[in-house]
């Protein structure tokens, strides 16, 4: 640069501009509104302070008139803008666009002073915390559709329960309106029952990305909801006022996830135990069956004679039959549900483990069948069957067959009718 | 069942559940008379059917919600390709570009 030749003022100013301009640009500051001027034009001219330094400030008519609230003396706020120079005064100003009212303090004041006040109503208070459902049909999410935050949550859902049907509930996470739009949604979801748990997740971000979390209104929101809330935002070592009166807290979108989908396999093996516990019910219920009538045609029914018709073969045969037809159409229900799971996940071999079911069952059928009247037909009785062994019960059906079995204790014999006796 | 009003099987999964369960339980008791083993059983399969049905995969399809500014909730779907992340088929607008970041 040749040195010999002199800047104009202007040319400097030009300069300073520039490189200001350029290189600051827009800004939000925060600070104190001091030597506040309105003009008659409708800008506002004022100073914008901290405890060292102050910049003066310019907000034009047409910004003026955007904001819903007045500048003030004294009042703490945050501007944004751009920095630019005033050739005339060579001055450097900020050209204030927008201006929001501070709060009474900085973020961590301000999430401190609400965590008090909820605390205080009782909000964080474990017995004020719903349940969340062991057995989640519906989850709704509230978060941005577009986020990795409900990439994982989807992911960690689909792969534990390929059953949960979700339902995503598209919000802003940060910046203006963001909250209102979370606490919105989460009112909605319950009014229109949309889901059976509600999880507002976002990812990780700095207190300030995290802000909308933290505001009253949707702490507000996520104790009125009628339906249990989960809430999920940023990182482990985030905490935000979503999580202190959510109902359950989870570190991270992930973790929420995990928390309200508990495995499918796991729910087929409970209910594959239910259901083999119930099979041995049956077994079990016969072994005693079957020691205790033994017991009975040794002893006590001799004396009493009324057990004794109570308990009588025939009646036992009955219920043997009426046993078999019970276990035949459970087991149709059992072929349904291995046929469906079979599709899903053979690899589980559910099919031996059915066979050995049905194997045990039919033992348990047989070993009734097979104790049924034989201890009774020792005291006399005798059963008609009908050629193909079905009981016959009545002399109409007997008369029809013609044909007969007799069966007494020690053996079988083929009968006739021959005709009918009144 | 009679204790709940509903035949087995038409409650939720967990009502379900809890009612095999308890019918379980009862056709353990060594005092169950034989008549009622039967109809327990039935009764328990028609549970145990039930609770798998409920376990069945559902459809992959995921609801998108969105509000719209005159306040009524617009449907669309979201396009979970594995690895890509979420993309909306036809929610609204496909992204808010950058949010406003005020403070």
């Amino acid at each position: 640069m040749n040195r010999v030749e002199p800047l104009s003022v202007s040319a400097l100013t030009a300069q300073i501009k520039e490189i200001l301009e350029d290189q600051v640009g827009e800004v939000s500051v925060q600070g104190e509104i001091s030597n506040l001027r309105h003009q008659s034009s409708g800008h506002y001219y004022f100073t914008l302070k901290d405890e060292g330094s102050q910049i003066p400030c310019a907000l034009f008519k047409g910004s003026a008139l955007r904001l819903g609230v007045q500048p003030q003396d004294g009042a703490k706020v945050v501007a944004e803008g751009e920095v630019s120079v005033y050739a005339p005064r060579g001055a450097y100003q900020l050209i204030v666009r927008n201006l929001q009212p501070a709060g009474k303090g900085d973020l961590h004041q301000r999430f401190e002073e609400l965590k008090r006040k909820l605390q205080l109503e009782g909000l964080f208070a474990e017995e004020r915390k719903r349940e969340i459902p062991e057995f989640v049909e519906r989850v709704a999410l509230v978060t941005s559709p577009t986020g990795a935050a409900v990439r994982d949550a989807i992911h960690v859902l689909q792969r534990r329960c390929p059953r949960i049907r979700i339902t995503v509930f598209g919000v802003k996470v940060q910046g203006e309106g963001a909250a209102e739009e979370v606490a919105d949604a989460i009112g909605e979801i319950g009014r229109r029952n949309l889901a059976d748990v509600v999880m507002v997740v976002r990812g990780g971000g700095s207190l300030e990305d995290l802000w909308a979390f933290n505001e009253e209104v949707v702490a507000r929101a996520v104790v009125a909801s009628t339906i249990p809330v989960i809430s999920g935002v940023g990182h482990e070592t985030d905490f935000t006022i979503c999580d202190f009166v959510a109902d359950v807290r989870a570190p991270t979108p992930s973790a929420a996830a995990e928390i309200v989908s508990r495995p499918d396999e796991d729910w087929r093996e409970e209910v594959r135990g239910w259901g083999e516990r119930l099979a041995e019910a049956v077994i079990d219920f016969v072994e005693e069956k079957k020691r205790r009538l033994g017991d009975l045609a040794g002893s006590y029914v001799f004396r009493e004679p009324g057990k004794m018709v109570e308990m009588s073969g025939q009646r036992v045969d009955e219920l043997a039959v009426q046993l078999m037809r019970g276990l035949e159409s459970g087991w149709r229900y059992r072929k349904q549900y291995a046929e469906g799971l079979l599709g899903r996940w053979s690899a589980l071999r559910p099919e031996r483990r059915l066979r050995e079911f049905s194997l045990r069952v039919q033992a348990a059928l047989d070993r009734l069948r097979a104790m049924g009247p034989e201890e009774t037909l020792k005291r006399g009785y005798a059963l008609v069957q009908s050629t193909d062994g079905k009981l016959v019960r009545k002399v109409e059906p007997a008369r029809k067959l013609g044909d007969l079995v007799v069966r007494f204790a020690d053996g079988k014999l083929p009968v006739q009718v021959k005709g009918k006796r009144d | 069942m009679a204790k709940t009003g509903k035949a087995a099987g038409e409650g939720s999964f967990e009502e379900s559940l809890k009612q095999l369960e308890s019918l379980v339980e009862q056709m353990e008791s060594p005092e169950l008379p034989l008549e009622t083993i039967v109809e327990k059983y039935e009764t328990g399969m028609k549970l145990v059917s039930a609770c798998s049905e409920k376990l069945k995969a559902a459809e992959k399809r995921i609801l998108l919600l969105t509000k719209k500014k005159d306040g009524s909730i617009e449907e669309g779907e979201l396009d979970e390709k594995a690895g890509e992340g979420p993309k909306i088929v036809h929610g609204k607008k496909a992204g808010r570009g950058a949010p406003d970041l005020l403070i």
